[in-house]
């Protein structure tokens, strides 16, 4: 077992903590303690955690990773920071960030802003979803954490398509991986041998004619209105498209806890 | 009914159930390579797949159970195969089986009733023809005569239930398709085997010998290299499928 302090620096406060935290534990790490402090570039989080030696790296680059980190030195809790000098990973890290993306920017730029000057607004930032595909990959099933990280950090207009086309990926990825043997399937068949088995390892699914039930997504009652699975809808699409040999398939959530039914529904519309 | 005249055949249990053993490992063989049929990208990848699934299935689930069967039935008298028909037996095993495979998998690898019923009864008649022609091929001092109707129950045992096997391999995923289609499979080839079996009737006949041709030293080594070679591309698929499974990016 490691003492390990960490000092990082962060884009913002609100949901730093939990979201670190999570990951720490998902890491098989716990936390001694804590500071939250403000310096001039973003948020300081300074803390101490304890765990195996062997899960260190890992941690270190999920944390290098977090889509609220800018950048993070890492010490023994026993050497002091004057040990860390050299142990700054700026390659784990998170680039500092981009030009403010279009989601961001919109706002700020304030009714009176002149429009020509505010950043169009990209319906994906591909950059960003690009680097956090691998840290899915590694982390399936148990990647919630980071697609809540990132949803959060999207402009609302951002957030359907770029949440859908993360699940595509994931979906067509799941599919090569695991489901790829066999024939290829009528969209039915598919949904039914496929995309029931492959999203049971993510939420808890219940298959009623041709209809998919969710009953724990993890993804309404996060603030915002209507249906809000872009994601899961996303993995079904990817699953059932690769099945099909990229026919089109279209998956339509029809029902959403978010928006008060008790599952969430999808279905498959070829 | 039986007379007294008859040559009976008791089945060794212990045989009998090896010989259920060889024909799940031959068809979890044969299923797995057929499963990835439809992932070929070329017309050699394809046809190398259907040979060798065709190869796994005829040689190994079909010819290797039906020769295990074969030395669990204890007969009084002795009893030898002639090599010749004994070889055009897997041929018939292999062949039925590739082309059953490449019916089912014709097209874009999208399974329909139609191409299921052609591809399953191509394969129930391979291992019906392969099992009488292995009987052909008995050598020795009897007569074999067939209940007909038993015969028919046979090859349909073997139809349907290799039907049900494809069905399972292809369009499941999981363990079902991995292990339920091998379990149904063998069902089809010692479903049909010892029903074959039972609508034999072997009849003394003193004019005929067992001359020459394989006995069972050397069969039990034929089997024993078939065993083995399915138990090697086994352990070789699923260590690629295992390192393939690692490399797919995202």
């Amino acid at each position: 077992m490691v003492d390990v302090e960490f000092r990082i620096i962060a884009s913002r406060r609100e949901g730093l903590l939990i979201g670190l935290g999570q990951l720490i534990i998902a890491n098989g790490f716990h936390l001694l303690r804590h500071r939250l402090g403000t310096a001039a570039d973003g948020v300081v989080l300074s803390m101490t955690v304890r765990g195996s030696e062997n899960g260190l790296l890992q941690l270190e680059e999920h944390v290098g990773t977090h889509a609220m980190v800018l950048s993070f030195e890492a010490w023994p809790a026993e050497a002091g920071p004057a040990a860390a000098a050299l142990r700054i990973e700026p390659t784990l890290a998170t680039p500092p960030p981009a030009p403010p993306t279009a989601a961001r920017a919109t706002p700020q730029a304030g009714p009176a802003a002149p429009t020509a000057q505010a950043a169009p607004i990209a319906p994906i930032d591909h950059d960003r979803v690009e680097r956090l595909l691998p840290q899915l990959a590694r982390s399936y099933p148990n990647f919630f954490l980071f697609l809540h990280a990132l949803e959060h950090e999207l402009a609302p207009e951002q957030r359907e398509p770029t949440m859908l086309y993360i699940g595509q990926r994931v979906g067509a990825w799941i599919y090569k991986r695991d489901y790829a043997l066999g024939a290829r399937l009528p969209p039915a068949q598919a949904l039914r041998h496929i995309g029931v088995p492959a999203l049971r390892q993510l939420v808890q699914v219940d298959a009623r004619g041709d209809v998919l039930h969710v009953a724990n997504s993890p993804f309404p009652h996060r603030g915002r209105p209507g249906t809000c699975c872009h994601f899961l809808r996303g993995v079904l699409g990817g699953l059932l498209g690769a099945a099909q040999a990229g026919d089109t398939v279209r998956i339509v959530e029809t029902r959403c806890r978010n928006a008060g039914a008790d599952t969430c529904a999808f279905e498959c519309q070829a | 009914m039986l007379h007294d005249h008859f040559i009976q055949c008791d089945h060794d249990p212990f045989l009998m159930g090896l010989s259920y053993v060889v024909s799940v490992l031959g068809s979890f063989t044969a299923l797995q390579l057929a499963i990835s049929i439809p992932q070929a990208r070329t017309a050699r990848q394809r046809w190398s797949a259907i040979a060798s699934a065709g190869a796994a299935m005829g040689g190994g689930a079909i010819w290797a159970m039906h020769f295990i069967a074969m030395l669990a039935c204890r007969m009084d008298l002795a009893v030898s195969y002639h090599l010749g028909i004994t070889a055009l037996s897997a041929v018939i095993g292999i062949v039925s089986c590739m082309l059953g495979l490449a019916v089912a998998v014709a097209g874009r690898g999208m399974f329909n009733w139609t191409k299921l019923a052609l591809a399953g009864t191509c394969m129930g008649l391979g291992v019906t023809g392969m099992h009488y022609t292995g009987m052909a091929a008995m050598q020795m001092a009897a007569r074999t005569h067939y209940d007909i109707a038993l015969v028919g129950a046979s090859a349909l045992i073997a139809i349907v239930a290799s039907t049900v096997a494809l069905w399972l391999a292809f369009n499941l995923r999981g363990k079902w398709q991995m292990l339920g289609s091998a379990l149904v499979m063998g069902v089809a080839v010692c479903g049909m085997h010892y029903t074959g079996m039972q609508a034999a009737t072997f009849v003394p006949d003193a004019q005929l010998v067992a001359a020459g041709g394989l006995s069972g030293p050397k069969l039990g080594m034929g089997i024993f290299a078939v065993t083995t070679v399915l138990l090697a591309v086994v352990l070789s698929t699923s260590l690629l499928r295992h390192r393939q499974r690692a490399l797919v990016q995202i």
